[in-house]
């Protein structure tokens, strides 16, 4: 108490105090005490009225008040504090009275006063009981500070919380709305070291891409869907799992009309229930690679094409040219002859022209 | 003239056609014909490996068996590209072919068919070897 006192002597030293005595003796008497003792913040009044008007203002951190006076009791004031509707801040009240009858420090007691000064005053009593309750009221005061902040804190933090709820549910709603709307199969199992575990969710998509209903895909597992099961891949799937590792690769699935499909497989690693699970997504790409594959064959054939272009016709036609060429060469033609023959050439270089235009037109949209 | 001349060409037409034009712009005047690229390794081997004559080689690409490229790749291995140097005529007017046939030493044209008196009138003057 005394560490607390020096550290905190000046803001004691500083509380406001009010004083309310109707004779001015006993207000210049107590001023003067609390002034030797070193407050500096005193305010008094001989006129109880006037004490009224104050409070509206302002309130004290210690209120010294007289019982009796003659317009207003101070009975009246603690009557008015005690009003259950009234939101004022609480200050310690002294009693300053000359009347030691029990009766009336009971009722002051019960209307909420501290304590009590009896006059006449003994100097060490008047600042002691003072000091103490000014103490008192600034650990109230520093304990409601520290109460709003606590308070203030919890309301952020379950703001906060409510924001976080709010936001779960939003993207709990998405991601179901991304389970039941997505075109994709998506299954659900426990990854377990002696085998893949019976189905334990499915989307609605995988009923209609699998052929089978919900309740008969509930109840297989991954093994009844694959046309091949290896337990060595499945070993090393349920690896990467644990390693919470996602993976993608392609796995041949027999549906429930016996039809094998390729499909695209991503496999999310999860838990649930402190368990190990594969989130497994398929997308069906069978028809995809199958257009890649006659999309392959076609441009085999068209490489063909281009081949037969280039050489199995240009040679015959070279062959032409090449005759063409030396008969030119050949003196004193008749004029007649000579005209066939430049007939015969401006043809064949017109094939050639064209030849030539597939062959180059064949081998750009083959490197595009 | 310091070298031999071999036509190679699995078109006998051609073959016929090579020999007429080389004799008549006289380019040379006895160029020995064979109808694959067999013949002609078997020629190179039999003829040529042990003497020091040059040889030019009018060589055609596209043939059954033994190809064009594979004679150029059999040439690569005797690493004599100054004794040895071919000539493409091919009907193959496809640039991936000209492309290719860059990357071998011994090529030093490539010709579309059909082979012109012309051509060979000119490269008679050119130094070869």
């Amino acid at each position: 108490m005394k560490d607390f006192q020096a550290q905190h002597k000046k803001d004691i030293l500083m509380s406001k105090i009010f004083i309310v005595d109707d004779k001015i003796n006993n207000v210049i008497l107590l001023e003067n005490i609390l002034e030797i003792a070193g407050f500096i913040n005193i305010w008094s009044t001989t006129d109880e009225r006037e004490l009224k008007e104050k409070l509206e203002k302002e309130k004290p951190d210690l209120l010294l008040l007289d019982l009796m006076m003659p317009h207003i009791s101070g009975f009246d004031f603690l009557n008015e504090r005690n009003d259950p509707n009234s939101n004022e801040p609480f200050y310690p009240v002294i009693i300053l009275t000359a009347d030691t009858i029990p009766a009336t420090k009971k009722k002051a007691l019960e209307l909420g006063a501290s304590d009590f000064l009896t006059k006449p005053y003994d100097f060490n009593e008047v600042i002691l009981r003072v000091k103490n309750h000014l103490v008192t009221k600034f650990l109230l005061d520093q304990t409601k500070v520290q109460n709003e902040i606590l308070e203030e804190k919890i309301k952020v933090k379950t703001s906060n919380l409510l924001v976080a709820n709010k936001l779960a549910e939003k993207n709990e709603q998405k991601y179901k709305l991304l389970f039941e709307a997505n075109l994709d199969s998506i299954l659900m199992m426990y990854v377990d070291e002696n085998g893949p575990s019976d189905f334990i969710e499915c989307n609605p998509a995988s009923e209609k891409n699998l052929g089978y209903s919900r309740g008969e895909i509930l109840s297989m597992n991954i093994k009844s869907l694959l046309k091949n099961f290896e337990f060595d891949k499945y070993v090393q799937i349920r690896k990467k799992v644990l390693e919470k590792e996602k993976q993608i690769f392609q796995m041949e699935i027999k549906r429930k009309d016996d039809e094998v499909r390729i499909m695209e497989t991503s496999v999310i690693p999860d838990e649930l229930d402190g368990k190990p699970v594969a989130i497994v997504f398929l997308r069906d790409v069978t028809d995809q690679i199958n257009n890649l594959a006659a999309i392959l064959k076609q441009n085999e054939i068209f490489k063909e094409i281009a081949w037969i272009q280039s050489h199995v016709v240009r040679a015959p036609l070279a062959r032409m040219m090449g005759i063409i060429n030396i008969l030119e060469e050949v003196e004193d033609l008749d004029e007649e002859v000579s005209n066939y023959l430049s007939i015969v050439t401006n043809s064949a270089n017109e094939l050639d022209g064209i030849v030539r235009k597939i062959s180059s037109k064949t081998n750009e949209a083959l490197y595009i | 003239m310091n070298f031999d001349l071999l036509i190679v060409d699995d078109d006998l037409q051609f073959q016929f056609l090579h020999k007429k034009l080389a004799e008549k712009s006289e380019f040379h005047y006895g160029p020995v014909c064979v109808s694959s690229g067999e013949e002609a390794i078997d020629y190179i081997k039999q003829k040529h490996l042990d003497s020091t004559n040059n040889l030019l080689i009018f060589l055609d690409i596209y043939m059954e068996g033994i190809d064009g490229w594979d004679v150029l790749d059999y040439l690569e291995t005797l690493k004599l590209p100054k004794r040895f140097k071919v000539i493409l005529i091919s009907s193959s007017v496809n640039i991936e072919d000209k492309r290719k046939a860059l990357n071998y030493d011994t090529v030093i044209e490539y010709i579309e068919k059909p082979l012109m008196v012309e051509y060979l009138t000119m490269l008679k003057d050119a130094i070869i070897f």
